[in-house]
């Protein structure tokens, strides 16, 4: 073997210092490392293809005949529950996993960012949370939905809505996995809180007559918000009354993307304060 | 004097009210060897992880390189039991995420996977690896990434005697290239390639030096039978015997000579790195109830 490593006495090295390139190299490797274990899992393979989907394509077919706004907005807020039941459930079971088996027992004895690790995690939970309300949507169209958009300027506004969606809810996870650090909590407790989303608020707002909870509330929990903000800009020719969505009026306006963003804020302060202090002991970066 | 690769000062370890490390103190100088030798439970692994800086002590002080344990994390490849793998993944897997992950991580891989048999396996899951090709694995991939000092905790453990003959000659291979080798163990046979070794028991390091040191300490070697097993302890060091290479074996007791050999009881020339393990952990043990 070649000797590397110059003598210790006269170190070259600094303190370590992880590059741009470095970094970038950790985001990809923790990304790659989670689609790779849901690749070579069944089990989570087809909770991200076919349970939203499915969940979908049933409501479709039980609902045969129903108004198109009712399909659309019932895919929107299917599709976000199963983009927060892969955030809870992936994101979560792969961190319980690494903690289960002190892995970050090794990752603090090497030169790896916290944020890197989190980033690198959440670029993956988003894309296999893309991945299932894309299928979602497809699900309902093939039930008989429609989909549109209101204005140009939805694109980005459902792009971040969404994206903002999947942060807060891989965040809410943090902090059950780290006090449980075990994988079967992550696997059928933690999910668990998506269902319970989904059900008690009348299918994440989208018939609000299924939710116990009345009035602008609908407009403001962080499962509900982003739905009703995809509904209003994927569904442009709706009839929001037949299909139950409202009362409360949906949120058009600029201060509930505001809301949104604000959560979004604060899970990634939250999220990156649980990273770094508890599961890598304060380092910085 | 170089700079010590490792000073250890009065570490302490609690988990809430239980003390696992107490007053630990231990030097290792740049390019040594050192074998760290204990049953299992008394600490080893956490006196790894506060080295490679994973852990933080509760009191004292560890110092790598003339620096604070936790203030670096690119001096030390950490070997941790069964921790490093992710079941889910392939060898390959695993090994590619390791390389994206550290910065210090040589294509050396290749060498170890031929040398320690694994590369007919490099594909299959993880979860469907034996205990010993887990252990082959993390020694892959931690003896890949290229540091000045290795932690190694309980690198033989599940491995065959062949395998255990390769680890060997892959450290001190390591060592001839300057690096320094810790190595955690219960096994005896791991005494074998260190230049010194240390015996934790108590959460302490209760002594440390070089192999020849520490034989010359053990008192003489007494064997016998199983069935004269009560015979042999009635007169031994402690009252205490142990497994030995079909029979039984005890410590002399300074106290109690054995006046020459009787038919039943052998003193024997030279003791083993069994026996230096069952002296310096076991009868310190015993030492530390009586004196309490």
């Amino acid at each position: 073997m070649a000797t590397k490593t110059p003598p210790v006495d006269a170190p070259t090295a600094d303190a370590p210092s992880i590059t741009p390139r470095g970094w970038l190299r950790q985001v990809r490797a923790f990304t790659e490392r989670s689609l790779r274990e849901v690749r070579n899992s069944w089990t989570m393979l087809l909770t991200v293809v076919a349970f939203p989907a499915g969940l979908q394509l049933f409501y479709g077919y039980q609902w045969d005949g129903a108004p198109e706004t009712l399909l659309a907005s019932t895919a929107i807020g299917t599709g976000v529950f199963g983009a927060m039941y892969i955030c809870l459930y992936i994101f979560g079971y792969q961190l319980a996993g690494d903690l289960e088996h002190q892995r970050y027992r090794a990752y603090r004895s090497m030169p790896v960012s916290p944020s890197a690790d989190l980033v690198g995690r959440m670029c993956s939970g988003l894309l296999l949370a893309t991945v299932a309300f894309i299928l979602t949507l497809a699900a309902g169209v093939l039930t008989g939905a429609t989909f549109g958009l209101q204005s140009m300027a939805s694109v980005p506004i459902v792009i971040g809505a969404f994206t903002l969606t999947c942060l807060i809810w891989m965040v809410f996870a943090l902090p059950f996995i780290v006090y449980a650090k075990n994988e079967r909590v992550a696997e059928y407790a933690v999910p668990l809180l998506a269902l319970f989303g989904y059900m008690f608020t009348g299918l994440n707002g989208t018939d609000t007559s299924f939710s116990p909870i009345d009035g602008e509330v609908l407009n403001y929990l962080p499962n509900t918000l982003p739905t009703r903000l995809l509904m209003y800009h994927l569904v442009p020719e709706a009839s929001w009354e037949e299909s139950g969505a409202v009362p409360p009026e949906l949120p058009t306006g600029i201060e509930f993307l505001a809301v949104l963003g604000g959560y979004g804020v604060v899970a990634l302060l939250v999220g990156t304060l649980i990273v770094t202090s508890v599961l890598y002991g304060g380092r910085s970066q | 004097m170089s700079t010590p690769a490792i000073s250890i000062t009065d570490v302490r370890k609690d988990f809430g009210d239980e003390t696992v490390l107490d007053g630990v103190d231990v030097t290792v100088e740049q390019g040594e060897l050192l074998a760290v030798m204990g049953p299992n439970g008394v600490g080893k692994s956490v006196l790894f992880s506060c080295i490679a800086g994973a852990a933080q002590p509760s009191s004292g002080q560890i110092m790598i390189f003339d620096e604070q344990a936790r203030s670096r994390s690119d001096r030390t490849s950490f070997l941790l039991q069964d921790a490093l793998c992710v079941d889910r993944l392939t060898a390959r897997e695993n090994i590619r995420f390791y390389r994206q992950l550290h910065p210090q991580f040589t294509d050396d891989w290749r060498s170890y996977v031929d040398r320690l048999g694994l590369e007919d396996d490099l594909d299959k899951r993880v979860s469907d690896y034996s205990g010993g090709m887990v252990r082959k694995l993390e020694l892959t991939i931690a003896l890949s990434i290229d540091t000045p000092l290795y932690l190694l905790d309980e690198p033989t453990a599940a491995l065959d005697l062949p395998t255990i003959q390769t680890v060997h000659t892959l450290l001190r291979e390591k060592q001839d290239d300057g690096k320094t080798v810790v190595l955690s163990s219960h096994r005896p046979m791991d005494a074998d390639i260190a230049d010194r070794l240390a015996f934790v028991a108590d959460g302490r390091v209760v002594t440390t030096g070089s192999p020849r040191s520490l034989f010359d300490a053990v008192p003489p070697v007494l064997e016998t039978s199983v069935t004269n097993a009560d015979s042999l302890a009635a007169i031994a060091l402690d009252e205490m015997v142990f497994p030995g290479d079909g029979g039984v074996r005890a410590f002399e007791d300074p106290a109690r000579p054995l006046e020459g050999e009787t038919d039943t009881i052998r003193r024997l020339e030279q003791p083993t790195y069994t026996d230096l393990f069952n002296y310096y952990t076991t009868h310190h043990e015993r030492r530390e109830g009586t004196d309490d």
